[in-house]
């Protein structure tokens, strides 16, 4: 429905957006998803209009966007700035787009209160926005946003300013609304959970560029690179640096400046260990639900590490150990714990390592085993 | 270093009664957190601490003297704001030695100081840099030496991550945690994110509207949150709710809402039990079933699911009340499939509706 190719922009000096390309297509959720000042919301205003690329083509259906001002495209925005309409009550924001339509007086009536309803703001439906907070006030411009009909659903940000509680709620109530509507959507988010939570495929910007266009579980089980593995995730991915040698023949990595040697999944075949071999910056990646701990050194748990930090998080703790340079975090269960400068045995198996060269990624494990 | 007590601590702002009687006792080189929405006078109670504000009533000691009577410079109290900004003409050493050139410190001592505090942060390779050439987490790093330069008696942080991406958080909240375990300042954090308190803090005091509403352990917080607030407030994902009336049946207890009926375990059974009551129940301790699994299970319908990469988040509703509950990334239903719900009841916390204390089991 929407294609971008070649599309960058530059402001002054700056690149913020460089040369990306990607499709989205009918009735699909797509989540522009980056740390700030990857070029996400410059992306969206392209594709409302707002802004105008340097180079490249916008598409929609095939038709150049190029010269279509943003009020002659039949997309609907919520903007993190979307102004309200000051003059008017919170019931007439929302039944804005509805009266252009001219739908009859009952129909918006029922309308406007079942999409307030949804976001939680029917009591505030007679007030005017002045008097809102930053979270009711962007509930408001989410909902003018989805109650209109249109062909795409820009949102920037959408429900950033809501407390914790509230937001989880309205994410869950933003995928319901989207997915009983029909309607293609493409959401922009700094915030990994809901990349996660929402999209049917995710766009990772960073400073501009493209890193990855894939599902949500691609992105996570088999990022693209090393931006990606450690950007989406609670922790992060844990990097190790690794040298590719040999052992019984097989290719195997030795772990940093350690002794440890760790063969290669069995999958790793030729054509990856020559991809890698003579390469500066090569390094295998763990996820902390992997590996495990043991206070005592076991077949399973052969790497010796020093416990370096231990933080809860309620329903589990995330352990960080030490050992040569490297840390690796490690999820136990929330009563599972050691004190900081205790020795633990770490297991890390070939299995679960992914490998990483110049920061590109080479192998994969098989999520099966995950 | 210094232990900090709070006795009993006001603060009035016209007719705002920003803070309502706190009593805190902070041990010295604990780690605490003051946690809270914006407007529970976390901020105000730190501002007092640091002697930014007067307190209107109550005694604040450090080491067990009263230090309400002396000023800020006087109780050796360092700050770590959010934008802590750093003097863009000087280089980061000179932004380091100010506080102790300011104080009257001079040549040698400053210079030990600085380089000391550097190697401890981390950040001796950026000495000679001006803060524009700094990424956002050595601006942070900085600011945070500099709050440190002084040996301050306690360390206050206020939001000092929140602003931050996720991994630029994580990175800072290791790096604050492994700070504090290093040199072992008495340390007060404030922030409105329950992670952030989960993860740094030794102990947690829960405020809303002015007053404390729990001080303890991350542990207990969690296990045993004292009342309805502090339950909604505390974990990743938010605590289940339902709002109810007990019912008792042939030696067992429910909580009964509209058609639902969910059993309470026998620690809660035995007890004292108000008519109206809220059940609480993290996603955590929640399963998806199929349908008609009986044994207790209730009947629900898929509201949606949503992926978080490890896990899924799963919205079921029963009646007018949506559950959120965590199941393996495997799972898989479509929105309004039916399905049954279980519960752990060994996990089901019980609040009175009408104070919102919870209701201790036997």
């Amino acid at each position: 429905m929407i294609e971008l190719h070649g599309v960058t922009k530059r402001f002054g000096t700056n690149l913020a957006v460089r040369n990306l390309s990607f499709k989205c297509r009918e009735r699909e959720f797509v989540v522009i998803f980056g740390p700030a000042g990857a070029g996400k919301s410059t992306t969206l205003r392209m594709i409302a209009g707002i802004t105008q690329p340097t180079y490249g083509d916008l598409y929609f259906c095939d038709q150049s966007l190029e010269g279509v001002p943003p009020e002659k495209r039949n997309f609907s925005m919520a903007f993190e700035n979307y102004v309200l309409y000051s003059h008017l009550t919170n019931f007439e924001n929302l039944a804005f787009p509805l009266r252009a339509r001219k739908i009859l007086e009952a129909e918006i009536k029922r309308q406007v209160i079942k999409m307030a309803e949804l976001l939680h703001i029917e009591e505030l439906l007679d007030r005017k926005p002045g008097f809102l907070s930053g979270g009711q006030r962007q509930r408001v411009a989410l909902g003018r946003c989805l109650i209109r009909q249109a062909d795409i659903y820009l949102l920037d940000e959408p429900i950033s300013h809501l407390d914790a509680r509230l937001r989880i709620q309205m994410r869950a109530e933003l995928k319901n609304i989207c997915l009983e509507k029909k309607t293609t959507v493409l959401h922009v988010t700094h915030d990994y959970r809901e990349a996660m939570a929402l999209a049917d495929r995710v766009i990772v910007l960073n400073k501009g560029r493209l890193m990855q266009n894939a599902s949500p579980e691609d992105v996570y089980y088999k990022p693209a690179n090393d931006f990606v593995a450690q950007f989406v995730g609670d922790p992060p991915m844990s990097f190790i640096d690794a040298h590719l040698v040999s052992k019984d023949g097989k290719p195997a990595f030795r772990l940093g400046e350690s002794e440890l040697i760790i063969p290669a999944a069995s999958d790793f075949n030729a054509e990856m260990a020559a991809s890698v071999s003579g390469v500066e910056r090569l390094k295998v990646g763990l996820r902390a639900s992997q590996p495990s701990l043991s206070s005592s050194a076991n077949k399973q748990h052969n790497v010796p590490t020093v416990i370096y930090l231990v933080v809860s998080q309620g329903h589990r703790n995330l352990i960080t150990v030490k050992f040569g340079k490297n840390l690796a975090q490690v999820i136990t269960a929330p009563d599972q714990t050691w004190k900081v400068g205790e020795q633990v045995w770490l297991s890390i198996h070939s299995k679960f390592l992914h490998v990483f060269a110049d920061g590109r990624a080479i192998y994969h494990p098989d999520t099966q085993v995950l | 270093m210094s232990s900090v007590s709070l006795k009993d601590v006001h603060k009035r702002y016209g007719k705002v009664n920003a803070v309502r009687g706190i009593s805190i006792d902070i041990a010295n080189g604990e780690f605490i957190a003051l946690l809270g929405p914006s407007g529970c006078g976390k901020s105000s109670t730190m501002r007092m601490i640091a002697g930014l504000e007067e307190v209107t009533k109550g005694d604040i000691l450090f080491d067990g003297s009263s230090v309400i009577a002396s000023k800020p410079s006087e109780r050796n109290v360092s700050m770590a704001f959010e934008n802590y900004a750093l003097y863009p003409t000087m280089t980061v050493y000179e932004n380091l030695a100010f506080p102790l050139r300011s104080a009257g410190e001079k040549g040698l001592k400053v210079d030990q100081r600085v380089r000391e505090v550097a190697a401890n942060i981390g950040i001796t390779e950026l000495l000679e840099h001006k803060p524009r050439k700094l990424g956002s987490g050595q601006s942070q790093a900085v600011g945070l030496a500099r709050a440190l330069i002084r040996k301050p008696n306690v360390f206050l942080l206020d939001e000092p991550i929140s602003h931050l991406d996720t991994s630029q958080r994580f990175q800072m909240r290791m790096y604050i945690k492994r700070l504090h375990i290093e040199l072992g300042y008495t340390m007060v954090l404030v922030t409105h994110d329950q992670e952030d308190a989960m993860a740094l803090a030794d102990r947690i005091a829960v405020m809303n509207e002015g007053r404390l509403n729990q001080v303890a352990s991350t542990r207990e917080i969690y296990d045993h949150p004292i009342d309805l607030f502090v339950a909604s407030f505390i974990g990743d994902l938010p605590m289940n709710f339902l709002n109810g009336t007990v019912l008792r049946e042939n030696g067992k207890a429910y909580v009964q809402h509209q058609s639902a009926k969910l059993e309470l375990p026998d620690n809660l059974t035995s007890q004292n039990l108000p008519e109206e009551v809220v059940l609480g129940i993290r996603p955590y301790h929640l399963k998806v079933l199929p349908a008609r699994s009986g044994n207790g299970s209730i009947p629900a319908e898929i509201f949606v699911t949503e992926s978080q990469g490890d896990m899924n988040v799963v919205t079921v509703q029963f009646t007018d009340v949506r559950f959120q509950i965590v199941m393996p990334i495997t799972y898989k239903a479509n929105p309004r499939t039916p399905v049954s719900v279980s519960i752990d009841q060994s996990r089901v916390l019980l609040f009175d509706k009408v104070t919102g204390k919870a209701i201790p089991a036997a």
